[in-house]
């Protein structure tokens, strides 16, 4: 990416007019790797870089023996990513109030200050009362628990609605709304809650890798309008694939 | 500095009622029986009833967990916080607060739920108040366990950011002092509880700045009271005339120099709420001459965030120096925004576009066009192709200021081969993020409101005349958003089109037709948004006044 950002300013020295497609300068795949090899990258940013992914997703342990092994500095203290992994967890696991407890105790005001989170966690609540069976248990919490948030707050009545109509069905899975007893539903609520804490400690919520690979994308659209050159289009694999000429 | 994060004590972690050792009975979670239980624990040992709550340690166990146990169920639960209000809560929980041989455990858990009491409910901040939380709170934040502090300090940001709570009065030399050492803690919760604006009384900007004054840049400090006065004129029109007496923007002009990269960011940020206040910048109180050319030099400097914080600053000078932007115009500013918008940080890119977007507004042509000399058609393409969202929705309303009032504005739009009006056209046909739409039709909206050559190219790309019929125009899917700034924006392009009256225009209005346009406008009739109604009742007359003549 640093790469195709040298080029660009290259090419940005000589006086092109408007580009179109015959006066795009070529980029050979030769050159282009030569290029590649001129470009130094420190050993230490890039295991920042892995270290600040694995705090901020919440790898501990992965961050521990990276720590250990790189001797890279975890820019927080790990024992404040143990407890919010284990609220991460918990929720993963479905234990909904045994999450909210540890939440409220890690801070008592992220759970005030944030009603959309709230709501949720109490949604997914619900969602495993009703994957559990326990229909009985649900319509009460449905009607003590969920109903106020609707009154307090009218957005959140078509999630509700949602949630509730789970109860009606007989065939949950497959009802319209069976999405929501997806393990990928305690996810997204997991990951809303890690989000929330991170806000919380000040932290960025958002590692810097992928932000990192949105400045490719953006530097090579750029690149794009001036040059055919090798470009990385797989992502996962970082192959770089021949300028079509 | 993040806030200390493990909270809470520890023993009572046990999630189960069930797990505990020293209980025989279940304990319940009905809001009656929780007051109960703490009622029986503030009498102490072998209290009557069913309670069964021991003395001593069990008794103190007991009520933590029932401290507990509510705060967990008030907490974001403003139905239950109403619940527990009437059943007399806070006088208990405060009364826990109180106790002179209470526990960590119990005082965290009790700040906890008084700190929640106020948050979001005024009757709750009410009842805290009246309870005489906030002395026992104070109190509290000299405590030797540091959760209790972290406790305490969260309790009392809360109480203050309610507009019931009293004023924290600065003029008491030793609320000062105490003020003071509260910011010198590294506690960001304990020094935030100062950044209450409405916690101090009026002239706290007066003792702060006097208090930096006098000790100079270089304490600890001066970050964190930089910021507090950043705070202190957020909101708060007096604040802002404070800090721009002589002494203070002397001081503020030093920080903006500093050494130290927060120094400079809490000197952008007091600038940047400093400028909300038009009274201010227009009243020249903010010479101009002596804050821009600083700031925009930080424009330039090694560290984001300075730079993020300077945009920051001169975005909101911007919007309110009109008509005078000259100063800014003269002064480089527009070359280093220019340069900024092609940054690779897409919060540099979105920072610098607001703030063109803001120099643009109201501007003269001649103005209009040196910026655009600078920004040049193809950065302005692209900008509206960003990657990032929000810097397209800003980047169309840097268009939208650009055409507004000014008519020979639209050879920008549909000049060179109609880079930019393809570039919008591009962006409004993918689905974007309602804000982009909305920008969008806005400028498609100005630009019709021109001459023929205008109306035709917004025709073109609103029912493009390679009419594929693959998918209906995106003015349909538009007029049909749950948002009505979205609706409206969309008919006034589409009045723009049809209006005056003409052969042209009765020929777009067939054109409409034929696209569903008109038949989905015609549908609008009863639009609950009343700017929609009274736009679609204007199309459909146009429509008809083309059509008498026979055209249609």
């Amino acid at each position: 990416m640093f790469l195709s950002r040298i080029v660009l300013r290259d090419l940005d020295s000589v006086d092109s007019p408007a580009p179109m497609a015959s006066s795009k300068k070529v980029v050979t795949r030769d050159e282009w790797e030569r290029k590649l090899r001129d470009v130094k990258i420190r050993k230490e940013d890039m295991n920042r870089l892995v270290m600040n992914f694995l705090v901020t997703e919440g790898f501990v342990d992965a961050a521990d023996k990276f720590r250990i092994e790189s001797g890279t500095q975890p820019d927080v203290d790990l024992t404040t990513i143990t407890d919010r992994m284990e609220v991460k967890r918990a929720v993963q696991s479905g234990n909904v109030q045994e999450a909210i407890e540890k939440i409220n105790d890690l801070n008592p005001t992220i759970l005030d200050t944030n009603p959309q989170l709230y709501f949720h966690l109490q949604q997914q609540k619900l969602i495993e009362l009703i994957r559990a069976g326990k229909i009985n248990e649900a319509l009460e919490f449905a009607q003590e628990e969920l109903a106020p948030r609707g009154e307090e707050n009218i957005a959140f009545l078509e999630e509700i609605e949602k949630t509730v109509a789970l109860l009606v069905f007989e065939d949950i899975k497959n009802c319209p709304y069976g999405e929501l007893l997806d393990v990928s539903q305690r996810l997204k609520t997991a990951s809303e809650v890690n989000a929330a804490i991170l806000t919380s400690q000040s932290h960025e919520k958002d590692p810097k890798l992928p932000s990192l690979l949105k400045m490719l994308i953006w530097t090579q659209n750029q690149l794009d309008e001036k040059a055919a050159y090798p470009r990385i289009n797989n992502f996962a694999t970082a192959t770089l694939e021949d300028p079509a000429i | 500095m993040p806030a200390t994060a493990s909270g809470g004590a520890r023993p009572e972690e046990a999630a189960s009622p069930s797990a505990s050792s020293s209980a025989a009975y279940w304990m319940g979670t009905r809001p009656e029986e929780l007051m109960a239980r703490l009622a029986a624990g503030r009498f102490g040992s072998g209290g009557g009833g069913g309670a069964g709550v021991g003395g001593g340690e069990d008794g103190e166990y007991e009520r933590v967990r029932t401290l507990r146990e509510i705060k967990n169920q008030i907490i974001g639960n403003r139905t239950k916080k109403l619940q527990y209000l009437h059943l007399g809560a806070v006088p208990a929980v405060v009364a826990a607060l109180a106790e002179p041989a209470a526990s960590p455990a119990a005082l965290v858990q009790a700040a906890a739920a008084a700190g929640s009491f106020a948050c979001g409910v005024d009757d709750g901040v009410r009842a805290v108040l009246a309870a005489g939380a906030v002395a026992h709170l104070t109190r509290l934040l000299a405590h030797p366990d540091d959760k209790v502090i972290d406790a305490s300090a969260r309790a009392l940001r809360m109480i203050y950011q309610s507009k019931l709570a009293p004023k924290f009065d600065v003029n008491n030399e030793k609320n000062m002092e105490f003020l003071l050492t509260l910011l010198n803690r590294e506690n960001e919760n304990v020094t935030d509880v100062e950044l209450q604006k409405q916690a101090l009384s009026t002239n706290a900007v007066q003792k702060l700045s006097d208090h930096l004054l006098a000790n100079s840049l270089e304490s600890t400090r001066a970050v964190t009271i930089l910021l507090a006065l950043a705070e202190l004129c957020s909101k708060l029109e007096e604040s802002r005339s404070q800090l721009m007496s002589v002494q203070a923007s002397t001081l503020i002009l030093d920080a903006l120099k500093h050494a130290c990269a927060d120094i400079r960011v809490a000197a952008c940020s007091c600038l940047k709420n400093i400028s909300r206040s038009s009274k201010v910048l227009s009243a020249g109180r903010l010479s101009c001459d002596t804050f821009i050319a600083p700031l925009i030099q930080l424009l330039n400097d090694s560290s984001t965030s300075v730079q993020v914080a300077a945009l920051g600053a001169i975005c909101n000078i911007a919007v309110n120096l009109t008509p005078r932007k000259s100063i800014l115009l003269h002064s480089g500013a527009v070359s280093q925004l220019v340069h900024l918008s092609k940054s690779m940080d897409p919060t540099l890119r979105l920072k610098s576009v607001w703030a063109l977007r803001n120099i643009m507004f109201l501007l003269n042509p001649k103005d209009k066009d040196f910026i655009l000399k600078e920004l040049t058609l193809s950065t302005l393409s692209s900008l509206i192709c960003d990657s990032e969202h929000v810097v397209q929705e800003q980047t169309l309303a840097l268009v939208h200021n650009l055409v507004d009032g000014y008519v020979d504005s639209v050879n920008y739009v549909i000049g060179e081969d109609g880079m930019v009006i393809n570039a919008i056209s591009r962006q409004l046909n993918n689905a974007s993020s309602p804000g982009v739409c909305i920008q969008g039709m806005l400028v498609l909206a100005n630009v019709a409101a021109g001459g023929e050559l205008n109306k035709e190219a917004v025709m073109n790309i609103i029912v493009p005349r390679r009419a594929e019929r693959i998918k209906p125009s995106f003015v349909v899917n538009f007029l049909q958003s749950k948002d009505k700034q979205l609706r409206v924006a969309t008919l006034w392009s589409i009045l723009n089109l049809i209006y005056p009256k003409c052969e042209a225009s009765s020929a777009r209005v067939a054109r409409l037709q034929n696209a569903g346009v008109i038949s989905q406008v015609k549908g609008m009739i009863n639009d609950p948004c009343l700017d929609c109604k009274l736009r679609v009742r204007m199309v459909l007359e146009h429509c008809l006044d083309n059509a008498d003549d026979g055209f249609m």
